[in-house]
């Protein structure tokens, strides 16, 4: 277990941008947790979740309709700031009904939200997603904080976190490199004749091996510099 | 969206008629008046190199003359923010401006500049220009009034594309409000690969697609998403 943390840590001490953490953050967390998805949505400066980071094509389509709905594990999480977790069904169809129809359309039966806390703010919020109804165990539920504080200190750096402008530029950075990502994989999409979700695993697996920022890889494929070979 | 900051300020920018350059104008001077600031800018910057290209609109006095000093330096907090694809804030340009442009930050100390903070009219990689703020005290933006200033660069990117969109009523195809919904964005990667376009133009094509049939953004871009719509290069509508 210690070896995340390590993981996580080690993409710190590199030159990296938000997304590219959320990234990490988001995939750690389904390799190290029994749960199927993951998704981060970062809250912009009006107090609205936007999507950053998932796994998973179905669960961006779940953050996306919490965000619309304000109802679902997220919101309260943020709300709240405090771990939704190990809700019953029940209770989770009572409180959630609509998110919870949705889950259940894209294949999930129950889901978890951690948040993202600097202080007594909170950021962010990580979703989980499970497509069966376990509880997390007590040890999963401090191994998903302790991930989503190491990314938070991350995210916010030591400077940031001594100056607020530098961290609502950031933020503002991050959002923006998610749309220019969006654009990218639907340039890629278009031109290899794959799927999104395809074209993005394409770039991911580009910057990862080559070292570059995810956003910058998104910015080479824009610009035609960036030429990724379809994989047979 | 009926009553979201973003329609509210984009229906007051435009309540005096003319076109998306008078609202320009009219977008620069609420902005000084609502978040109490010496002035506030619009210029638009090159989409090869991000140097500026033309002040299209600020408030008399330091903002008019500092938007002209970014353009004839070529250097500033415009072409930075368009270049870095994220806001550009200095609570105190008097102890952080001038390692981050020595010759402007010279020229803007001097005419009282105190603070500024400078937003990029942005979606992704389309990147058309910034719209700053100009304050004669050092002063901070709180959360609040740093997601009002962020409408107002959102609004002031609708009026800038929407110079482009010839004949299309400016106020109403401003309020295509392109959002933070992902298929858009994907949609425009999608019709800039398909007809080898310039992605603002592709998303100009969306645009003027939902405009003339009437529909939301999003809807039309879920359509091309879903191959179940193909954009042509000339819409007619």
């Amino acid at each position: 277990m210690v070896s995340v943390f390590v993981h996580l840590a080690d993409t710190l001490t590199t030159e990296f941008e938000a997304i590219d953490l959320m990234q990490t953050l988001a995939e750690t967390s389904r390799d190290v947790l029994p749960v199927e998805a993951t998704g981060i949505a970062l809250s912009d400066p009006r107090g609205r979740l936007r999507v950053l980071a998932t796994t998973h094509p179905a669960a961006e389509l779940l953050e996306l309709f919490e965000i619309q709905n304000s109802e679902g594990p997220c919101y309260d999480c943020f709300q709240s700031a405090t771990p939704i977790v190990n809700l019953s069904v029940e209770e989770s169809w009572q409180r959630w009904p609509q998110f919870m129809a949705c889950a259940a359309d894209a294949g999930y039966t129950s889901a978890h939200a951690f948040p993202l806390r600097l202080r007594d703010e909170v950021i962010g919020v990580m979703n989980l997603f499970c497509t069966s109804s376990v509880e997390l165990p007590e040890d999963d539920i401090g191994v998903a904080q302790g991930l989503c504080d190491i990314a938070t200190i991350g995210l916010l750096q030591e400077r940031a976190v001594r100056e607020k402008h530098l961290i609502a530029e950031q933020l503002q950075a991050a959002l923006n490199s998610r749309i220019q990502i969006e654009q990218a994989k639907g340039i890629l999409s278009e031109r290899l004749a794959v799927p999104l979700d395809e074209a993005f695993v394409m770039m991911r697996k580009h910057a990862r091996a080559n070292n570059l920022r995810l956003a910058d890889a998104a910015a080479g494929v824009i610009q035609g510099q960036l030429v990724l070979p379809v994989e047979n | 969206m009926s009553t979201s900051p973003y329609r509210r300020i984009l229906d007051s920018a435009m309540l005096g008629g003319g076109d998306a350059l008078n609202g320009a104008e009219r977008l620069c001077q609420q902005c000084a008046t609502e978040l109490a600031v010496a002035g506030v800018g619009l210029t638009i910057t090159s989409t090869v190199n991000h140097r500026p290209e033309s002040v299209v609109a600020a408030t008399e006095g330091m903002a008019e003359r500092l938007e002209s000093a970014q353009y004839n330096l070529g250097e500033g907090p415009c072409p930075t923010a368009t270049s870095l694809g994220r806001p550009v804030l200095h609570p105190h340009l008097a102890s952080t401006g001038l390692a981050a442009w020595p010759r402007f930050a010279r020229v803007a100390l001097d005419s009282g500049c105190a603070s500024l903070f400078t937003f990029p009219l942005q979606v992704g990689l389309i990147r058309v220009g910034a719209l700053t703020l100009y304050a004669d005290q050092p002063r901070s933006l709180d959360a609040d009034e740093l997601g009002e200033a962020l409408v107002y660069a959102e609004v002031a990117l609708a009026l800038v594309l929407g110079r482009e969109q010839p004949g299309a009523d400016h106020h109403e195809a401003a309020e295509l409000w392109i959002g933070d919904h992902l298929e858009v964005h994907q949609a425009t990667g999608m019709v800039a690969e398909r007809l080898g376009v310039a992605l603002v133009d592709a998303l100009l094509l969306l645009r003027a697609h939902a405009y003339s049939h009437q529909r939301s953004l999003v809807d039309v871009a879920r359509d091309v998403v879903a191959r179940r719509l193909y954009l042509m290069q000339k819409e007619d509508g």
